[in-house]
């Protein structure tokens, strides 16, 4: 009974069918994308307020369904702003028009002039609300979710957000002492209700991010790192990062294979020159890598070779015991075999050892070769301006944005992906053989 | 211009023979437009709670209600000394003024890299973050993305002063030689502020110089020294001492000990937390304070040396020795930077320098807004309780009267030239605008840009606190040839005296820290075109180090 192998995607030898393979595999990665919508989801809410001019659509109001990703200022004509204490001691905001109330929740708020100024947390302006045909509703506006009647509200609710920026900063700060109290007692004058025209109103849909799982200053949504793309793509150059990064990988591959292959194969060879190397080749296994940076910099200088050689280090002391191992591995009755035809050592290497070893040792490069994107920000952090994967993580978790971090991540998956299935072809077309093996 | 040419002759014969009656006239016309300038502390007029931004949902620090232990991350600096004297060492314990006076614990604990520091702060393991100002403002944009996570700063804890500095090869005598060279620093870090500050400062675009970066400063000292290609790095004690005393050929080109303004401590709290816990706050900021007066206990001082020594991992000796590399700051001091609206070294104008600086080196499109993040209500009560009246603001440098020749023998750490449009053999800075006819219209100003220039240069001296700063006043050579250089050389003295005294005046800088000079037109701005006068026409604010006096 012959067992069916099919060509492995994923680069693992399975007796699945391809289909199933794909759909097996893509599951648990679905899933954890799943679990990373679910941590970073927070509550919407659907907000009430007056019409008013938002932010870049100063002629026309928004088209219905227009969808704000960053924060946007909504100046309210003819609006005052009220604090309120409430009976648990904190603040109450709200937003007066028209003899109308609408409660702003935690939308940060201050009187401009005669109008109110609110900065509109990033949502979806959904269009404008119909209005009822007979009497206009008088009744304060509430926001229509449960949500936010519920949500405690904040002690610390504060109502201006002046933007010192703007202003010389000898001025002083005279225009911040315009004080809400004198707006609060201008509105209580401003007649109950002007029937006359129905006050427009509008409906604006925006997410908590407070009551996400996961806080948004930890882990972005997929929708935030997503949108981020284009931004890192372009502006940060995110294709010439990646190319940079694999080229030192690459380059750094190339010198420690060039300096562990040699090596391996003495080692296999002449035991006293095994003898010799094995010490320093377990130690090796267990140096702390990140340790070394600076040591790499004293002796290669802070430019490409530096990158270059810290990676090749990472790689040798990988490929080294494996590509030993595997030539030990080889059976002895195949040596025994060579010897006794009378072979020399050199007979024995070229046509016992590394016929035999080398489809392992393959195996052992390709799986090695992952290495190198591990210590990609180690090897980039010295000299971060020249470009590389690691440098824009390390820039990003320092000033942001943090989605950046998971999209160069995602970026690595997927540069891996191709890169390993290049190593599969070339396996394949070397040993041809292995293929059929099992 | 010929027109104009005439008016000058004529004035400036005005002016050599009635020059004392004009510079009356002058004298009087200076104080005019700066009414406000007479009181030395200028409070802010805003509520802290106004301008900050509110805090939404439910609390996601981790608290135990009955443990009561506040997580402080602290980093290896010295400028922690008195909150581990106040703690009674690194581990949460009951011996500790927050415990004994204000009913908690406090976890100090050594997170040294600020972006775990940051992390650990963000997802609510810690409930303070350490950094310096210029980090806030890294960090503040990302933090605030969630409103529970955005920082609150109520208290300085110290002015780095010698922890931080630029060590450079011999050939460089002033940041005017860095033009061109190549500078290793950690990027996003106090280092790249530093020497972005100075290089911005000095005149020198950014995109002048080659940058190498690094992710610490440790490593940056190491590239300098191991590569010899790169002219200058930025660093902290004690590598930017070491390495000159080490490696042949390089110098300190300058450190916080003169820049001791500069660099700025503080630690922030969650607003979730500040929020739910203003009295614990209030205990951390007290108990710091209280921290710096135990430390003038010798005994005291020792104990907080090993404790220091013990949670950083170092001996006693090194820890002692890195006490210099910064200045605790105490109640007094503290009340300067976040009240005092008009000092040149308030929370404000480093946040406002910090902000410049970064948009400058494109490291930050926009910048919070410092009355979001800055909040001074603890300090308003403790001023109101009383409880440190007895801390005075002794971190005052002191000046000898020295003059220009003098300093000048040294080259300065960093020159600033400014452009100030003085009207035609004017040495107002404030003079008004002119109608057609030579008549001054009122409530103008000939240089609109004046209050900012004098913020600039205000920015700098205050920064420098330690230093003595020259100004020295020129003028153009138009008129060369045809008057004689006295009265030229008189008008760009009266020019840089008015300078120093508008300086004086508004940020209330001790007169003996500068020194003044008219060149006249003697040293055109650009060798290579002497004849362009518009830039000739300037004044340079020059900063030399303390020694030279």
């Amino acid at each position: 009974m012959k067992l069916t192998l099919h060509e492995n995607f994923f680069g693992i030898r399975t007796g699945v069918k391809l289909v199933d393979q794909i759909i097996l595999g893509v599951i648990p990665i679905f899933l954890i994308f799943l679990l990373w919508v679910f941590v970073t989801s927070g509550k919407t809410v659907t907000i009430i307020l007056p019409e008013g001019t938002f932010e870049g659509f100063e002629k026309n109001p928004p088209p219905e369904g227009t969808l704000f990703r960053e924060k946007v200022r909504l100046t309210i004509d003819n609006s005052t702003h009220e604090l309120k204490d409430s009976a648990n001691d904190s603040l109450l905001s709200y937003l007066l028009k028209d003899g109308e109330k609408f409660e702003l929740g935690h939308i940060p708020a201050r009187p401009f002039g005669k109008s109110v100024r609110l900065t509109m947390p990033p949502g979806r302006y959904i269009g404008r609300e119909k209005l009822p045909p007979a009497k206009p509703d008088k009744a304060p506006a509430k926001p229509d979710s449960e949500l936010l009647k519920t949500a405690p509200v904040s002690e610390n609710v504060s109502e201006s957000t002046p933007d010192l920026d703007t202003i010389p900063p000898n001025n002083d700060h005279q225009a911040e002492a315009a004080s809400p109290s004198t707006e609060v007692a201008a509105a209580s004058t401003v007649p109950a209700a002007s029937t006359v025209s129905p006050l427009l109103k509008f409906k604006y849909r925006y997410e908590i991010v407070e009551t996400r799982l996961i806080s948004p200053s930890m882990l972005p949504s997929p929708g935030e790192v997503y949108r981020s793309l284009p931004s890192l793509w372009s502006d940060r150059s995110l294709p010439k990062n990646i190319l940079y990064s694999f080229l030192r990988v690459g380059a750094g591959f190339v010198v420690a294979f060039l300096i562990v292959f040699p090596m391996a194969l003495l080692m296999g060879t002449f035991s006293k020159f095994k003898a010799l190397i094995a010490p320093l080749m377990l130690f090796g296994g267990y140096l702390p890598i990140p340790a070394l940076v600076p040591l790499f910099m004293i002796l290669f200088g802070t430019n490409e070779l530096q990158k270059v050689m810290f990676l090749a280090f990472g790689f040798a002391i990988y490929l080294l015991p494996l590509f030993v191992k595997y030539l030990d591995e080889v059976d002895n009755v195949y040596l025994q075999t060579g010897y006794t035809l009378g072979a020399n050592k050199f007979q024995i290497l070229n046509n016992i050892l590394l016929p035999i070893a080398l489809p392992n040792m393959f195996d052992a490069m390709r799986l090695g070769f992952g290495i190198g994107w591990g210590y990609i920000i180690l090897a980039e952090m010295v000299d971060m301006g020249s470009f590389g994967v690691g440098t824009l993580i390390l820039t990003s978790q320092r000033r942001g944005p943090r989605e950046d971090i998971y999209l160069v991540l995602i970026a690595i998956v997927i540069m891996a992906f191709i890169t390993d299935k290049i190593w599969d072809k070339v396996g394949q077309q070397l040993f041809p053989y292995r293929s059929q093996k099992r | 211009m010929y027109l104009r040419g005439k008016l000058f002759l004529v004035i400036m014969a005005l002016l050599a023979f009635c020059c004392g009656a004009l510079q009356a006239q002058e004298a009087a016309v200076v104080e005019a437009p700066d009414t406000e300038s007479v009181t030395t502390v200028k409070e802010y007029k805003f509520v802290p709670r106004e301008t900050l931004p509110p805090v939404q949902g439910t609390s996601a620090y981790k608290w135990d209600e009955k443990e009561k232990i506040v997580v402080f991350p602290i980093n290896v600096w010295a400028g922690w000394l008195p909150i581990i004297a106040a703690n009674n060492g690194f581990a949460p314990n009951e011996d500790s003024i927050f415990f004994k006076k204000y009913g908690f614990k406090v976890n100090l604990k050594l997170i040294d890299d600020p972006v775990v520091a940051r992390d650990s702060f963000a997802s609510g393991e810690s409930h303070v973050l350490w950094g310096t100002l210029d980090m806030m403002v890294l960090f503040a944009s990302e933090l605030m993305k969630d409103s529970r996570t955005a920082p609150r700063i109520f208290q300085q804890v110290d002015w780095s002063s010698g922890g931080d500095g630029i060590v450079a090869r011999s050939k460089i005598r002033s940041v005017a030689d860095l033009k061109g060279k190549t500078i290793v620093y950690a990027q996003n870090s106090p280092s790249q502020y530093f020497i972005s500050n100075l290089l911005i400062n000095a005149g020198i675009g950014l995109d002048e110089v080659t940058h190498k970066y690094t992710s610490t400063a440790f490593e940056a000292a190491a590239a300098f020294v191991s590569d010899a290609s790169i002219d200058a790095c930025v660093s902290w004690a004690p590598d930017i001492y070491t390495i000159p005393e080490k490696i042949a050929g390089t110098r300190i080109l300058t450190t916080t000990a003169e820049a001791n303004k500069l660099i700025a401590d503080v630690w922030a709290a969650r607003a979730d937390f500040a929020r739910d816990k203003p009295e614990i706050i209030k205990g951390l900021v007290a108990g710091i304070f209280e921290g710096m007066d135990m430390l003038e206990n010798p005994t005291t001082k020792a104990q907080a040396f090993q404790w220091m020594a013990d949670g950083y991992g170092m001996k006693v000796e090194d820890v002692k020795a890195m006490e210099a590399d910064s200045h605790s700051t105490n109640f007094a001091e503290n009340r300067e930077f976040f009240m005092n609206a008009n000092n040149p070294t308030n929370f404000e104008r480093t946040w406002k320098s910090i902000a410049y600086v970064y948009n400058q080196a494109g490291l930050v499109k926009e910048a919070v807004p410092f009355n979001q993040i800055m909040d001074f209500t603890i300090m308003e009560e403790l001023e109101k309780d009383g409880q440190f009246k007895h801390h005075k603001d002794n971190y005052v440098s002191k000046f000898v009267p020295t003059t220009y020749s003098k300093v000048n023998a040294e080259a300065p750490i960093i020159t600033q030239t400014v452009r100030i449009n003085f009207y035609p053999n004017s040495a107002n800075i404030y003079e008004p605008a002119h109608d057609l006819t030579g008549n001054a219209i009122a409530n103008t100003l000939y240089d609109p840009n004046i209050e900012a220039t004098l913020e600039k240069v205000a920015r700098l001296v205050g920064a420098y606190d330690r230093a003595v700063v020259a100004i020295t006043g020129h003028t153009d050579s138009s008129m060369k040839g045809k008057i004689p250089e006295k009265i030229v050389k008189d008008l760009s003295m009266n020019r840089a005296e008015a300078v120093k005294k508008a300086l004086v005046d508004k940020y209330k800088f001790d007169a003996k820290k500068f020194v003044v000079e008219g060149e006249g037109w003697n040293k055109p701005a650009d060798l290579d075109n002497p004849m362009n006068q518009a830039l000739n026409r300037r004044v340079e604010i020059s900063v030399f180090p303390p020694e030279s006096n």
